[in-house]
């Protein structure tokens, strides 16, 4: 666990760091993930929710690294 | 943050525009850019027949806006048909470049439409004009109120961007529907094409009852969501940290100008035409996602929403008039996608005509069911389990529709 949790929203690209929070929405800087309630939405889109973000790999921070592991079956192609 | 943030791209993009060959875009791609200012005609209309009006005497050119809306547009929809255009990878990253283009039009209209609306309220206010023109009056600034909040609702979605975030508010001011920008992302699109969204129509209900449904549904949960937001950050509701508040708090002041300076009777003036562009927008609401339902899954979530969960309808003109807002099946599955990159679906649900058309069918319970059921039900392969049905309805749709086991086209309905 590194203390600079990053988790992206699948769908838009906004990134949660821990670190930073999000205050505009009501959750103070340090705010852990684990903290954050299940429904959280994100602060972007708001059409994802905690349980579809991917958490991003330290080491690769900027790249997506379990993007490839979230369904995206809708991208483009009308289901 | 955002992916769709304009990129640094290592192309100098003012340069090849300069030469008038925009790197990887095409030809209509490149001219389409111009054509997005077409929207800024709704409150150029408005200003311009106003002033028309007051110059010459002539309460009729009060309802030009109107008459451009419900009987132009469609007529120009019906000529010009469908944007077959969709810009590829390449192009998108030119257009998002180009971003700062695409947001100043919605500045631009922003500042418009406060001018359309004090111009409009002054000449009818000071102006001598029979109760029919000023109904049309009502009916134009009630159309640049619908238009925009198109605007609004555009840049309500960037978040991100505090430029846009507050003309958001400013854009949303003109008609006092300070609601909007908050209920419509936390709200209507984390809970669109489910029973619980009061925005999305369920097949049956017709517009008068949506519209009782759905205005207060939406003030209410705007006002929650925000009051939730703000508990979280330890402040009081009742602050200027209230987002709802600060718009209203614009609206209150700019009204209350109008009413000092023009005169008493700018009052109702101006409160009918925002109540009417309300009843607007919510006609829009209704055509949108009209009986379309996401499935709760096991595990108690509703279904991602896909392009199939909104009414899509690609006409040119009326796209270019609503920045796109018609490409409702790319909006509601990517909310933040901005309007120059939005997409058509040839297979996603789509309506038969354009928004000011259908808009109008709407206000007609029964044309607008002979017109939509069957498309519903064709869209559900006949299963009315997998439709958002008004629970007054639902034994009659049952028994005149339900048909799980022979799928139905869209072709044969």
């Amino acid at each position: 666990m590194s203390d600079q949790a990053v988790y992206e929203c699948p769908d838009c690209g906004y990134r949660y760091n821990e670190q930073e929070g999000c205050e505009r929405e009501g959750y103070a800087a340090g705010t852990t993930w684990d903290e954050l309630p299940e429904d959280f939405p994100c602060p972007d889109c708001f059409v994802r929710e905690k349980p579809d973000f991917v958490r991003l790999n330290p080491e690769t921070t900027g790249v997506s690294a379990g993007a490839s592991e979230t369904p995206q079956q809708e991208r483009g192609v009308a289901v | 943050m955002s992916k769709y943030v304009s990129v640094s791209s290592t192309t100098p993009l003012s340069e090849t525009a300069e030469s008038g060959h925009r790197a990887g875009v095409s030809r209509w791609a490149a001219i389409k850019k111009y054509w997005y200012l077409v929207s800024l005609i709704v409150p150029a209309v408005l200003t311009a027949s106003v002033w028309m009006a007051w110059q010459t005497g002539y309460g009729q050119w009060l309802w030009a806006l109107a008459v451009v809306f419900w009987v132009v547009i469609p007529v120009v929809d019906y000529i010009f048909e469908d944007d077959p255009y969709n810009p590829s990878e390449e192009e998108e990253s030119v257009l998002l470049a180009e971003g700062s283009y695409y947001r100043g039009i919605l500045y631009t209209a922003t500042l418009m439409q406060w001018l359309g609306l004090v111009s409009a309220c002054y000449v009818v206010v000071q102006g001598d004009f029979s109760w029919f023109n000023q109904l049309g009056a009502i009916l134009s600034v009630g159309a640049m109120h619908a238009v925009g909040l198109t605007m609004s609702h555009e840049l309500g979605h960037k978040l991100n961007d505090k430029t846009q975030v507050l003309f958001a508010k400013l854009c949303s001011a003109v008609s006092g529907y300070a609601h909007f920008n908050i209920e419509h992302n936390k709200g209507h699109h984390k809970d669109v094409a489910t029973p619980e969204d009061p925005a999305s129509s369920r097949m049956g209900e017709n517009i008068y009852r949506f519209a009782l449904r759905e205005l207060p549904g939406a003030a209410k949960r705007g006002w929650t969501l925000e009051a939730e937001r703000l508990k979280r950050q330890q402040r009081s509701v009742w602050s200027l940290h209230n987002e709802l508040l600060q718009t209203l708090l614009i609206t209150f002041v700019a009204y209350a100008a109008m009413t000092f300076f023009f005169g008493l009777a700018a009052l109702p003036f101006l409160l009918v035409t925002a109540a009417y562009g309300w009843f607007q927008l919510t006609m829009a609401n209704y055509i949108e996602h009209y009986g379309l339902l996401r499935q709760k899954q096991e595990n108690g979530r509703y279904e991602r929403c896909q392009p199939k969960h909104s009414w899509n309808t690609n006409f040119k003109a009326s796209n270019l008039l609503t920045l796109h807002l018609q490409r409702h099946s790319d909006h509601h599955a990517h909310p933040t996608r901005p309007y120059q990159l939005l997409r058509d679906y040839e297979d996603a649900p789509s309506l038969p005509q354009g928004y000011p058309a259908m808009m109008g069918l709407s206000l007609i319970p029964s044309a607008w069911r002979r017109v939509m059921d069957h498309r519903v039900v064709a869209w559900a392969n006949g299963d009315m389990e997998k439709v958002n049905i008004d629970p007054q309805h639902k034994e009659a749709l049952y028994a005149k529709y339900h048909r799980p086991e022979t799928p139905v086209t869209q072709a044969a309905a």
